[in-house]
């Protein structure tokens, strides 16, 4: 998956301190301190953002630690990514020809 | 500090292949080498290469001391390459013989000078020279901030066969 | 630990031994596969290891786990503490360090080793080992088997035994791994059950691992010159290499590319 700079400036208007990398094909957005829902404890996080399939989910948020939310969540999945360990919940939708901040946005709604 | 190195086979016999190459006057060639820093968290560093630059052959300077002097417009373009890049580089050549080979008087004297100019354009990367023999390896790597060099302990290549060069250190 | 001790395999070459004695190796998962792993390389003369399981020995491990015995199960040893008890009794000054957690937890030791050989549950686990064996250049051999059962018919064992070079074809492009089988993976989260795990199959991968990690490193064949992915099918008794060998093309592995190899750089958003 390609995106445009334009797409990634829009995610840095989320998060200042967003990055883009790839490993083993796949593309990720680093996303350092994301600001998460209100209600979320903490507050900010370390996150990565996979905007493209992922093990079954047609995008994926991961998140540095398990954080609560207003609403409990399953923490269903642990993974090594860029040689460091991440956490994700099971949260699907669709997301058809969605931009990047639009993948962030709704994958961030879950900790509403 | 135990550091050693690892370049892909490809990459490895590309250097050869380049380094072997007659040049006009220069008695032999050289070339740089890019590197990557890995497992900076743990006890023993790894410098990875990824990618090998040829110097071409008018950047080479006309000096009977010395068997490969590269020019200003060389040193130049390998520093604008680690500000680009954000990578190591590291300056190779070759011995003609076999066994373990040894960095010249020469060596050690110039070659530390184009290390420091590296330094200066990448001061978070690891710099260094490797010589190469025609069977042996070995490397002198500078590590982020430090102005004197460390031997790695072992250089790799990896591929089929994988095969280790050690240094006793 | 020269003399007779290796002299039934002075074939491997003049230096083959020094080689061996010389390298580090890494051994992730020390059950089934890992275990008899462990077991060859000290046999062989292997003598720096670093070997990762964060497991205890449980009594359904006996049918398959070697070295363990009743005791240890009933004493909740570890598996690293058994595979090490293994090594050293055939090399006593063997350098055996140990991590009784998942590789996951402790990877910097991992990084320092010359080969690895993963012996780990799952696809997932699969592509986040090769993803660090690539990034730090360190070949991976990988072993693993499943049996499948199908309803009216006989259980169907099967493995393999992938070779892993940095710069060639990796999981991905040997099609051994994709998007499809890590979901199926993922939807199986929680709901597993115990895998079926024997222990002759595992002999036979492992064994036939530790074969290519000796011909990789002392080139005694002067055979070994390209990926190696093997299949195994345990109701036949064969191992063959993989059909989709020869449909593979890869010179260069496009998912691990050469500039993605050391500590992880991002790039900064314009």
């Amino acid at each position: 998956m390609k995106f445009s700079d334009e797409e990634l400036k829009e995610v840095r208007e989320l998060c200042p301190g967003a990055e883009a990398c790839e490993e083993g094909g796949v593309p990720y957005i680093l996303l350092p301190e994301l600001n998460l829902p209100d209600g979320c404890k903490p507050a900010q996080v370390d996150a990565v953002l996979c905007p493209t399939a992922h093990h079954g989910y047609t995008s994926r948020l991961f998140l540095a630690q398990r954080v609560t939310s207003p609403q409990s969540r399953n923490w269903s999945t642990e993974a090594r990514i860029l040689e460091r360990v991440w956490y994700a919940i099971s949260w699907k939708f669709e997301q058809p020809n969605l931009r990047l901040a639009q993948i962030l946005a709704l994958q961030l709604r879950a900790f509403r | 500090m135990i550091v050693r190195g690892r370049i892909p086979q490809q990459l490895y016999l590309a250097v050869r292949a380049d380094l072997a190459r007659r040049h006009e006057f220069a008695a032999e060639r050289v070339g740089f080498l890019s590197a990557r820093f890995g497992n900076s968290a743990g006890e023993e560093r790894l410098v990875l290469f990824s990618d090998y630059h040829s110097v071409p052959d008018d950047q080479y300077i006309d000096d009977p001391r010395s068997g490969a002097r590269i020019d200003g417009t060389a040193i130049r373009e390998a520093m604008q390459r680690v500000l680009d890049t954000g990578d190591g580089l590291f300056h190779v050549h070759h011995h003609a013989h076999r066994g373990k080979p040894g960095f010249s008087w020469m060596d050690r004297n110039e070659t530390p000078r184009i290390i420091s100019s590296l330094q200066v354009a990448g001061p978070d990367q690891a710099h260094g020279m490797v010589l190469l023999s025609d069977d042996f390896c070995i490397a002198h790597i500078w590590l982020p901030q430090s102005d004197q060099p460390v031997v790695a302990q072992r250089l790799t290549v990896v591929g089929y066969p994988l095969q280790s060069f050690d240094t006793e250190v | 630990m020269a003399g007779e001790r290796f002299s039934r395999q002075s074939f491997l070459g003049d230096s083959a031994q020094a080689i061996i004695g010389n390298s580090i190796i890494g051994l992730c998962g020390l059950g089934g596969g890992g275990s008899h792993i462990a077991q060859q390389l000290a046999h062989v003369g292997f003598q720096h290891y670093r070997i990762y399981d964060g497991d205890i020995a449980e009594d359904s491990n006996l049918n398959r786990l070697i070295g363990a015995t009743v005791e240890d199960c009933l004493r909740e040893k570890r598996k690293t503490a058994i595979a090490e008890r293994t090594i050293k009794s055939l090399q006593p000054d063997a350098d055996v360090k140990v991590y009784p957690c998942r590789w996951q937890d402790h990877p910097e030791p991992l990084r320092g080793c010359d080969l690895i050989f993963g012996c780990v549950d799952g696809f997932g686990e699969r592509r986040e080992l090769e993803a660090s064996a690539r990034r730090y250049l360190i070949p991976l051999i990988d072993i693993g088997m499943d049996v499948h059962c199908v309803e009216n018919e006989p259980p169907r064992m099967a493995g393999q035994i992938i070779l892993s070079m940095p710069g060639g074809p990796c999981m991905f492009c040997l099609g051994f791994l994709n998007e499809q089988v890590l979901a199926r993976e993922g939807e199986r989260y929680g709901d597993a059950g115990p895998r079926p795990q024997v222990v002759w199959p595992n002999g036979v991968l492992a064994s036939t691992a530790v074969g290519i990690a000796v011909d990789l490193l002392t080139d005694w064949t002067r055979s070994l010159r390209s990926v190696v992915y093997l299949e195994y099918d345990g109701n036949r008794n064969t191992i063959k290499p993989h059909p989709r060998l020869q449909y593979i093309q890869v010179t260069a592995c496009p998912h691990y590319r050469a500039a993605q190899v050391g500590d992880p750089v991002y790039r900064k958003v314009a």
